[in-house]
């Protein structure tokens, strides 16, 4: 008797075994024949059909969130055999897409800032060519392309052989912010060279408020400074090449020491924020715009970031970073955009929305509801970014956020410029101190590769 | 054959059929990823767009001569350390006061608080506490006419210090609560007895409680030595403030997701996040060694 109930209980811890293994199976078949990647019937007539897969860098809720899902929509009403799915993931949204690639479903579009989508995607050829986007007619706009509102600047950065892998929606730079009611009370005109910059700061220093405000726990905000007298010094590309050194001695050139010599100038001049060393995100931010000092480094999210703190009356207005003499004066160019991951199925669907989202009306919202810029310069910018939008009107020559180095030496750049950049900002070590341990230390980074 | 052979064999195998489900999912979620972990180490892979390459242990020798890791070891030492040592001194003296004594329900409640608050919203209240000017704690020293005694908190020198004082305030509610547990037991009767022969607080705490929650307190140790050594959120959250936090903060925990996830300048080393995980795990399993060593002595049955 017992041994008949120990087999028939075999036989039913058998039965379980053989039911999970079959529902784990067709469970994934299920899914592979529903997969959203798959590619769109009968895709080869006019209509466009199928579903897209988008995922987002931006949270729901947020004014570019807002902006893109009614895009969204009026693409789906446009197209109606098309669906658009969407992860709105927020800024780490290169952990499920690469989740999602490397399981086979991969998202057909993905968005986000274009230097670690370069980095994590584009450079290694992770992603489809979109010079197809490029000659699109844009819907509602007859007779103009993609290629016709779009600077080709913005469209060849990110190229990869030629092509351009990138479609930017939103466009971003950094420079210095200040109130101009602020910098008329101290009687000084908006600085133009270092020299000026740094006189300014000693201006309102004097007066008691701080020259300039920083948080400086934002690590990457600290290294805009040095990144940028770099650029002013040494031109776009010194930077990168000398991160690119394996012997670190071009660390040594003296375009890059004086940059670093002109930011210890401006760090132990004693006009910086009180205790800007321990700024935690966004204190310094809220200070600067409720009044208490005079320039901030920053992206052109800054007003959309602080105007709730803002003293009543600030005028927002922002200056390209200082001349020096080493004469270099290019504009910054940091993109927000559309890459497809090289696994999608849906290529013509991806192309056909980008080139939908680009219409002038709908991508005014990026400019009128998220305060931002966008790579269409015919497209009316708040008054609160003007100065940034006329920085791109005069066509200037561009370069890369960081000069590149963040995108293409993410280890480096954690690891290494991070770390010595801020010991040069908060003033534990000199300028010729800094050049001798990062010279040491790309040395030594690029013999442990 | 016997029958109590055949009813223990019977036994066995009924116990084994309870225990097969529980053993399945624990090797398919906890063993063959942990292998699988310790495999990835001893390879240099991105996760797509190419495949695994043996490089044997080589991302481990990397790591060794990597500064940041030397930085990111040693504050997770530091945490574990001084961070315990804190910890376990402010758990015990918590014990001491809170075993009786009025209100203490609400008091246990009160200091286990910290531990159910989400890290992030903790990191960054944190933040606003220790700001530099306009902060909570230099605004009440300055308030009181202590304004010398300020302090950048955050600063680069004092950063980690300050992160580590955080862990502490989260940690010693939870601490003190298992102790707690373990004071309970001990019969009342054991301090009616010592104080009827005039021992001290005191004494009653060094000679009745402490060796009686002894076992309590080493499986609490271990407890701190498993958080402690995977810390995250709370450290992330307060030093990065928005951004991946500056090297002078990273802890094992936040060195491997910076190299093998995404962060905002990804680079998605798995072989270097693996290896590291590795080094986490060893270190877990050697903490715990010597901690129950420490902790070795024989069972007292009260």
């Amino acid at each position: 008797m017992n041994s008949e109930r120990a087999k028939g209980f075999r036989w039913l811890v058998l039965l379980f075994v053989v039911a999970l293994v079959a529902s784990a199976c067709s469970s994934g078949s299920t899914t592979e024949t529903t997969s959203p990647t798959d590619p769109p019937g009968g895709s080869g007539g006019d209509a466009l059909e199928g579903t897209l897969t988008y995922f987002s860098l931006w949270n729901e809720g947020e004014p570019q969130q807002v902006v893109l899902a009614g895009i969204i929509e009026e693409f789906e009403a446009a197209n109606p055999g098309v669906t658009v799915e969407v992860n709105w993931a927020g800024r780490e949204v290169l952990t499920p897409t690469r989740a999602a690639i490397s399981s086979g479903s991969s998202p057909d579009i993905v968005d986000l800032d274009a230097e670690p989508l370069w980095g994590a995607l584009i450079k290694d050829g992770q992603t489809l060519g979109l010079g197809g986007v490029v000659d699109m007619e844009i819907p509602g706009e007859e007779g103009s392309t993609v290629g016709d509102v779009i600077p080709a600047a913005f469209l060849d950065i990110y190229a990869r052989d030629g092509e351009p892998q990138l479609i930017p929606y939103e466009l971003i730079t950094s420079g210095i912010f200040y109130d101009q009611g602020n910098l008329s009370e101290l009687g000084i005109d908006p600085p133009e060279t270092w020299d000026e910059f740094l006189a300014a700061m000693a201006t309102a220093s004097a007066a008691g408020q701080p020259g300039v405000q920083q948080d400086g726990l934002e690590n990457y905000y600290n290294a805009y400074w040095l990144y940028w007298l770099m650029i002013r010094e040494a031109g776009p590309g010194a930077f990168y090449e000398a991160v690119s050194d394996p012997t670190g001695e071009l660390w040594k050139s003296d375009a890059l020491v004086t940059a670093a010599r002109d930011l210890e100038a401006m760090v132990t001049s004693g006009a910086m924020a009180k205790g800007y060393d321990g700024s935690s995100w966004p204190l310094a931010q809220q200070a600067w715009a409720a009044g208490d000092g005079l320039f901030m480094i920053n992206g052109t999210w800054l007003p959309s970031e602080t105007e709730v703190y803002a003293a009543e009356g600030f005028d927002y207005r922002m200056i390209s970073f200082p001349k020096t003499d080493g004469g270099f004066d290019t504009a910054e160019l940091y993109l927000i955009g559309w890459v497809v991951p090289s696994g999608s199925k849906n290529l013509e669907l991806a192309e056909a929305f980008m080139a939908f989202a680009l219409e002038k009306d709908r991508l005014s919202g990026i400019a009128s509801v998220a305060k931002n810029l966008t790579p269409r310069l015919d497209i009316p910018v708040p008054a609160e970014i003007q100065d940034a939008a006329d920085i791109f009107a005069s066509n200037p020559e561009v370069h890369r956020p960081y000069d590149g180095v963040q995108g293409d030496f993410p280890e480096y750049w954690n690891t290494v410029l991070l770390p010595l950049d801020d010991e040069l900002f908060f003033g534990q070590i000199t300028a010729d101190e800094f050049i001798e341990k990062i010279s040491q230390a790309t040395k030594d980074f690029w013999a442990n590769q | 054959v016997t029958t109590t052979g055949v009813i223990g064999r019977a036994n066995r195998r009924v116990a084994v059929l309870f225990i097969a489900p529980a053993l399945l999912v624990y090797v398919v979620l906890m063993i063959i990823p942990t292998l699988g972990s310790i495999w990835i180490s001893l390879q240099e892979w991105q996760g797509i767009g190419d495949k695994p390459t043996w490089v044997g242990v080589k991302n481990y020798t990397a790591l060794l001569k990597d500064s940041a890791f030397r930085t990111s070891f040693g504050n997770t030492i530091f945490i574990l350390v001084v961070g315990g040592v804190f910890v376990f001194a402010i758990a015990l003296l918590f014990t001491a006061v809170l075993r009786d004594g009025r209100n203490k329900k609400l008091l246990r409640a009160v200091i286990f608080f910290p531990i159910l608050l989400p890290p992030v919203a903790v990191g960054i209240v944190w933040g606003v506490l220790l700001a530099p000017s306009n902060g909570l704690i230099n605004g009440l020293l300055t308030a009181i006419g202590l304004e010398s005694w300020t302090v950048v908190w955050l600063s680069p020198n004092l950063i980690f210090k300050s992160v580590t004082s955080g862990v502490i305030w989260i940690y010693v509610g939870f601490i003190t609560t298992i102790l707690l547990a373990g004071v309970d037991r001990v019969p009342r009767s054991l301090y009616e007895s010592a104080e009827m022969d005039g021992a001290t607080h005191f004494q009653q705490f060094r000679y009745i409680t402490v060796p009686l929650i002894w076992d309590v307190a080493g499986v609490a140790a271990i407890l701190w030595i498993i958080v402690s050594i995977r810390i995250f959120e709370f450290v992330y959250a307060l030093a990065g403030s928005g951004t991946d936090p500056s090297l002078a903060s990273w802890t094992l925990g936040i060195h491997m997701y910076l190299v093998a996830l995404a962060a905002r300048s990804p680079v998605f080393a798995l072989g270097t996040g693996s290896a590291i995980a590795t080094i986490m795990l060893i270190l877990v399993g050697l903490s715990v060694v010597i901690v129950r060593r420490v902790f070795r002595r024989d069972v007292v049955h009260f």
